[in-house]
Parts: C-alpha cells; sequence; structure tokens
C-alpha cells in the first residue's frame, strides 16, 4: 500500500498512512484510489502540507523501523532515508545524562547541555 | 383515539431523559416503548417496554419526516405530529414527510408512532432546521430499531448522518484510537478516518471526516504508558492551533518530555459542528 510523503522545507519528512479499515472504502473506488483520495483530504484540511512536495510511496520503502524516524529525511524524487548527522534533543539530553554520570562533571559544560536543551525548538 | 393526556404533554425535557417520566406515565399512555428526543438530540428510553408509542420531544422543528427500513411494511401504522397545546397537529404515513407550518421558536413538538404490533424494522426520524425562513437541511436525529414484533430492543441510537448541522454541541463529535507504533492505524473511531500522517515521533495529524464550525472545539487526548511505565502524556501540539478539519497532536513522555510512540492513543473532541 502506498504512502504519502511530504517534504519538509526543513528536510523532515511527514508520513500520511492511508485507512484501510474494512469497510470505508466505497465499492467504486480501487484500494489506490481510495488512498489518494484520502491524500487529498488530508493535503484539503492540513494547509501546513498543502503546498509542500510530495511522492507516493510504497509504505515497504520507508526505513524498517521508526528508532531513527526524527531523523527521516528526504526530497522530492529521492524517497526518505536516515540521516545520522541529524542531532536530536534526546542527543542532548544524554549528552546531559553522561557528564552528569561522571566523576567530575564539567559544571560549563553542564549549563551549556542544559541551556541547550531548554532552548530546544526542534525534535 | 387519545394519543396522549393533556395534562402530559409538558414532559420535561432532560438530556439523559432517564428520568423525563415514570412508569405510570408510560402505563397512562398505553404505550410499549417511549423513545425522547429532545431538543439537544438526546434520545434515551424509559422503560423496558415495547414499541409501540414513539415519543420525540425537541424544539425548533420545522418538519419530520419518518421512513421505514427497507425490509419493512407496515402501512397500517401512522406517526403522529403534535406541537405542544395542539396548536397544530398532523398525521404522517410513513415514507412521508409532514412540514409544520409556521414553528415557533423554542415550542416543544412531539411525535408519536400510533397503532400496536410495530414490525421489526429501523424507524428514522429526521428533522428540518430553518434559517430565515429556508429550509437548511433535512437530519436525521435518532433511529430506533425493533427486535421482533412486539418485542423491540432497549436502546434508541442516535444517529448522525448529515452534515449539513449539529444536533448538539454537547455530544462528542470525534473520537478515536490509534495505534501510533509502526505504522499509525485507527483501532477505532467516530468522525475520524481517512490517513493519519506521521510527523515524527509521536507526532501525528488526523483528519476529522465532518469539520467543526470552528476551531474551538475542545480536545481531550489520552495515552496508555508503555511497559516500563513511564508516565506519558497527550496533548495538541505545542504553537500548532486546531484546525476544523483537522488536529496534530504530541505523545511525550512526562518527566524527561521525549517523544513517544505508544501504542495506544486516544482522542475526543467535543464543539459546534
Amino acid at each position: 500500500m502506498k504512502c504519502r510523503v511530504w517534504y519538509r522545507a526543513d528536510g523532515s519528512v511527514s508520513v500520511s498512512h492511508p485507512d484501510m479499515r474494512l469497510g470505508l472504502k466505497p465499492k467504486e473506488l480501487t484500494m489506490a484510489q481510495w488512498a489518494e483520495q484520502q491524500f487529498n483530504i488530508v493535503a484539503e484540511k492540513n494547509p501546513e502540507l498543502a503546498n509542500l512536495d510530495f511522492d507516493d510511496i510504497e509504505q515497504s520503502s520507508l526505513p524498517a523501523d521508526k528508532v531513527d524516524r526524527d531523523r527521516w529525511r528526504g526530497v522530492k524524487g529521492q524517497g526518505v532515508m536516515i540521516d545520522k548527522n541529524v542531532i536530536l534533543r534526546n542527543d542532548i539530553s544524554e549528552l546531559l545524562d553522561d557528564e552528569l554520570a561522571a566523576i567530575a562533571p564539567d559544571p560549563v559544560k553542564v549549563i551549556k547541555l542544559q541551556r541547550q536543551l531548554w532552548h530546544w525548538k526542534g525534535k | 383515539m387519545a394519543l396522549f393526556p393533556t395534562s402530559k404533554r409538558n414532559f420535561p425535557s432532560r438530556a439523559n431523559g432517564e428520568d423525563a417520566f415514570d412508569a405510570s406515565d408510560i402505563n397512562n399512555l398505553n404505550t410499549e416503548l417511549r423513545a425522547v428526543i429532545d431538543y439537544l438530540g438526546v434520545v434515551s428510553k424509559a422503560q423496558n417496554i415495547g414499541l409501540n408509542d414513539l415519543l420525540l420531544n425537541y424544539r425548533q422543528v420545522v418538519a419530520i419526516s419518518v421512513t421505514t427500513g427497507d425490509t419493512v411494511s407496515c402501512p397500517a401504522q401512522r406517526m403522529i405530529i403534535d406541537q405542544r397545546m395542539c396548536a397544530n397537529t398532523a398525521a404522517i404515513t410513513r415514507d412521508l414527510t409532514e412540514d409544520i407550518p409556521s414553528p415557533s421558536t423554542g415550542t416543544t413538538y412531539y411525535v408519536y408512532a400510533v397503532d400496536s404490533n410495530v414490525p421489526a424494522g429501523t424507524f428514522t426520524i429526521k428533522f428540518r432546521t430553518s434559517s430565515a425562513n429556508n429550509f437548511v437541511g433535512e437530519r436525521k436525529i435518532g433511529s430506533v430499531t425493533t427486535a421482533t414484533t412486539g418485542s423491540p430492543p432497549d436502546i434508541v441510537n442516535i444517529t448522525d448522518d448529515d452534515a449539513t448541522t449539529a444536533i448538539d454541541s454537547k455530544l462528542i463529535k470525534a473520537w478515536c484510537t490509534f495505534n501510533g507504533t509502526g505504522t499509525p492505524a485507527y483501532l477505532d473511531s467516530f468522525n475520524f478516518s481517512g490517513a493519519i500522517t506521521d510527523n515524527g515521533v509521536g507526532d501525528y495529524t488526523l483528519t476529522i471526516d465532518t469539520d467543526f464550525a470552528n476551531a474551538n472545539y475542545s480536545a481531550a487526548i489520552n495515552v496508555m504508558g508503555e511497559v516500563d511505565a513511564r508516565v506519558a502524556v497527550g496533548q495538541i501540539k505545542p504553537t500548532i492551533l486546531p484546525l476544523v478539519g483537522s488536529i496534530r497532536i504530541m505523545v511525550n513522555e512526562a518527566t524527561a518530555g521525549s517523544a513517544l510512540d505508544l501504542a495506544w492513543v486516544s482522542v475526543i473532541l467535543i464543539g459546534d459542528q
């Protein structure tokens, strides 16, 4: 089954997965048409997505698991990939935990990491 | 035929309807089942009685149509539309629509199903709302399904299959539970369907089938935590205001604030449609 990948300006992606529960699909539509209709409604009702580039790809083409979901990046026509260089809030949090667990934590480093977390705006 | 004692025409209109009248009222009416739909569109059944007299109590109604299911044939049955104090009374047969002329705001109207031996079937009640003397839509507000002749069920269903107007701002207009792990998927829903958009870990956009009238609806979001018992919370996505046709929500660990994908996320929306 296809999903629609929306490519956001910051490189991250949103992925719309169709609702394939039994009994919802209009008889006159194929599964693919039903999915596309749902994607179009998503665009219609979500202005933040409406103007973004997108691709309809097979769900199996997405990364196999969502462990690195917030590192998923994509460009239209090139699919979705995992960018290990993306720094997430959890990464900073782990650095802070590590520093605090050290025998002699560096107070300046701790404060900087705390400030980073405090002001973190991404994921 | 005395369908309804005059002294009983002013039944209180209650949202839950359960205590709107007592057993003696029912006996006096010689009915087997009464359903009450007040102006809020709340339907209830008073007692475990059969479907013989269906009472609908609502306000600002200008038209009522009653149809039976395709497989039901009971031409002898009738529905009576009765405005309080008998200002306007009209009888309709099944499958016909009767418009009440010059309806009055705040007036209570009653609908009675009369005669006995109402057969198995679904009885659908619709009404129209008015605006500046123009009908703006027809809406099914409730239905009663009988199981067998003389043995109807206890449940009166509220149906909401017309998107033009709302029944009641107090009713839940949309709810769902979904699994946010892996490929997000609804477990069950009402007025939520279509694609779930995965914006990242614990970050989902849900699309509402029938839009709200405005984006000031109320949202309740709840989640079931993980196996390691970390406390998790659901919330509207910070800085992303809900829209009339969609809502973006977040699931986070309560203490650290980290986003989480959880297997059970529930959302309830209430507001004007």
